[in-house]
């Protein structure tokens, strides 16, 4: 390079120092950057939450097997205002129990997670064991089609970790995932809305 | 000619746009990986089986349920026709064979082949109809009973029953006296042709019997033509009979998946008497129509689940449904099928 191209090059910035400092100014301001974007990502992400619609769930099992999470976020909540309390809970028993007791072979629960608890007869209470549940709807399939539906899935935001793209979500047929304001994160049936 | 040091420093107006771009570029691209990267280091969707000991055949298969033995359906759909209501919720046909379907907040008057003769409306949302000959009519709305006239005129109302009182169903007996089955007090009301409750039947109390138990809001009475008022009691899977005092009589009914007995938490869900004293049945759940002798034997299947699919899906939010079942003095069967409202008819060769 002759004496003048040299020149003229430093008089366009096109230095070594010059690009130096050019390039340190841009990883700054990129970190700067970055940093900034993760926490707007972040801000946004705790606007709105996951749960889910429980008119438009379709008990299709996805819930306990596509979580990142093991067990899944996902368990079942039991609205006591619209239970029946039935002496034959299609929620807690298999579609042909042998007997109606509490033995395993007649729970259509895989992990036993219902507790079934007689009060005066013949109604039974049926309650939710959170530590047990793993989310699989069975219980609430057979609740929702034969019963009142007080069984029903939500996703519990002490344990979800709110993935931007949720798994389950994508995996929904009903497409029952929605995000809802992560002040009033839960989508509970009614006495009105439950018939 | 040679620059002074300080125009060396001074940036041109065109070196200033161009770094200024560059830095906005930067600090934009720093701020998409980090936006980017709050999804990244999230853990990735396992293939877990988190479902221990579940066979691919538990829970309920509801296409293996409503399976039924095709020799077992002995009627064939005559005719149908439309409600001309958004949500049909039950079924009454009088002496003189006129259809009665309330809903939304009328109720729909039908001659035996669908045409429509005239509405009626209700102030509220009515579960039960009944009319015996078309002069008055009776109309469960929410926690009472109100008596209309053939033109829709209101000529009494019986006020709350009950302070968790809804009115399922509704019969006359001797003397012009009402009968309502309340689904929320678990009880079936007398109450004289005015309007005033007369007693409370609670159902078979004594001797170990635990009453009316009605889990689900569908309590159906019917009266046969010897005077008993059979009432569905669901969640014991029976259906018993009263007379007019309200001791028991009789009863018949068990719970099974099972063509012969009645499925699911609590069925049947509504009932009506032909002229030779056996019962139609309607069930939800698997909503199927049958027959029973008068002793409680089952007969024949009036209409399969697989007739219903706007039953056999899952219910969107509002009102739960089930079908309503009415015979003529012809014996035919009216179904109201609420998934699709609809009035369908079915006849036995």
């Amino acid at each position: 390079m002759s004496k003048a191209e040299k020149e003229k090059g430093i008089e366009r910035g096109h230095s070594r120092r010059g690009f130096l400092s050019g390039g340190f100014r841009g990883a700054m301001l990129f970190f700067f950057g970055m940093v900034t974007g993760f926490f707007t990502g972040k801000v946004r992400a705790e606007r709105t939450v996951w749960q889910i619609d429980p008119f438009k769930c379709v008990f299709c099992t996805n819930c306990a097997t596509e979580c990142v999470l093991e067990p899944s976020a996902v368990r079942c909540v039991q609205y006591y205002p619209i239970c029946g309390y039935c002496k034959l809970c299609t929620g807690y028993f298999d579609p042909q129990p042998i007997n109606l007791d509490t033995g395993a072979e007649n729970q259509i629960c895989p992990t036993g997670a219902i507790i079934r608890t007689k009060l005066e007869d013949p109604y039974y209470e049926y309650t939710i064991d959170e530590e047990l549940c793993i989310g699989c709807a069975k219980c609430v399939e057979g609740c929702e089609l034969f019963g009142n539906g007080s069984f029903f899935l939500q996703v519990r935001h002490d344990k979800c970790v709110n993935c931007n793209e949720c798994a389950i979500a994508v995996s929904c047929p009903g497409q029952a995932f929605v995000r809802v304001p992560a002040g009033d994160p839960y989508l509970l049936k009614t006495r009105e809305t439950a018939g | 000619m040679k620059k002074s040091r300080r125009d060396e420093n001074k940036q041109s107006r065109r070196d200033f746009l161009r770094k200024g771009m560059e830095g906005m570029l930067a600090f934009g691209a720093g701020g998409a990986a980090g936006v980017f990267a709050d999804d990244t280091i999230r853990p990735k969707p396992g293939n877990h089986s988190a479902i221990p000991n579940a066979s691919p055949t538990s829970g309920y298969d509801m296409s293996k349920l409503a399976e039924v033995d095709p020799a077992l359906i002995r009627y064939r759909e005559k005719g149908r026709f439309g409600c001309d209501m958004e949500e049909s919720v039950a079924l009454w046909i009088d002496n003189g064979d006129l259809v009665y379907v309330c809903g939304d907040e009328c109720v729909n008057v039908f001659d035996r082949v669908g045409r429509k003769r005239t509405t009626l409306k209700v102030g509220g949302r009515p579960r039960a109809v009944c009319s015996v000959d078309g002069d008055r009519i009776l109309v469960a709305v929410g926690d009472r009973i109100v008596i209309l006239d053939s033109e829709g005129g209101v000529l009494s109302d019986t006020g709350s029953l009950g302070e968790r009182s809804v009115v399922t169903s509704i019969a006359v007996g001797g003397e012009g006296t009402i009968f309502a089955a309340d689904a929320g007090e678990k009880c079936i009301w007398k109450i004289s042709a005015d309007g005033k409750v007369l007693s409370k039947n609670r159902g078979d109390t004594e001797g170990g019997g635990v009453g009316f138990v009605i889990p689900s809001p569908f309590f159906d009475i019917a009266f046969d033509a010897d005077g008993l008022l059979w009432a569905t009691n669901t969640g014991e899977h029976r259906i018993e009979a009263y007379n007019e005092e309200g001791e028991i009589s009789r009863s018949w009914g068990k719970p099974t998946m099972a063509i012969e007995g009645f499925c699911g938490c609590c069925n049947p869900v509504n009932i009506s008497i032909l002229n030779d004293g056996r019962f139609v049945t309607a069930e939800k759940g698997l909503p199927r129509v049958k027959v029973y002798s008068a002793d409680g034997e089952f007969e024949c299947v009036v209409a399969p689940p697989n007739s219903f699919p706007g039953l056999m899906r899952k219910r969107p939010a509002g009102r739960m449904r089930a079908l309503d079942v009415a015979v003529n003095s012809d014996g035919e069967v009216y179904v109201l099928d609420t998934g699709s409202s609809q009035v369908r008819i079915f006849v036995t060769d």
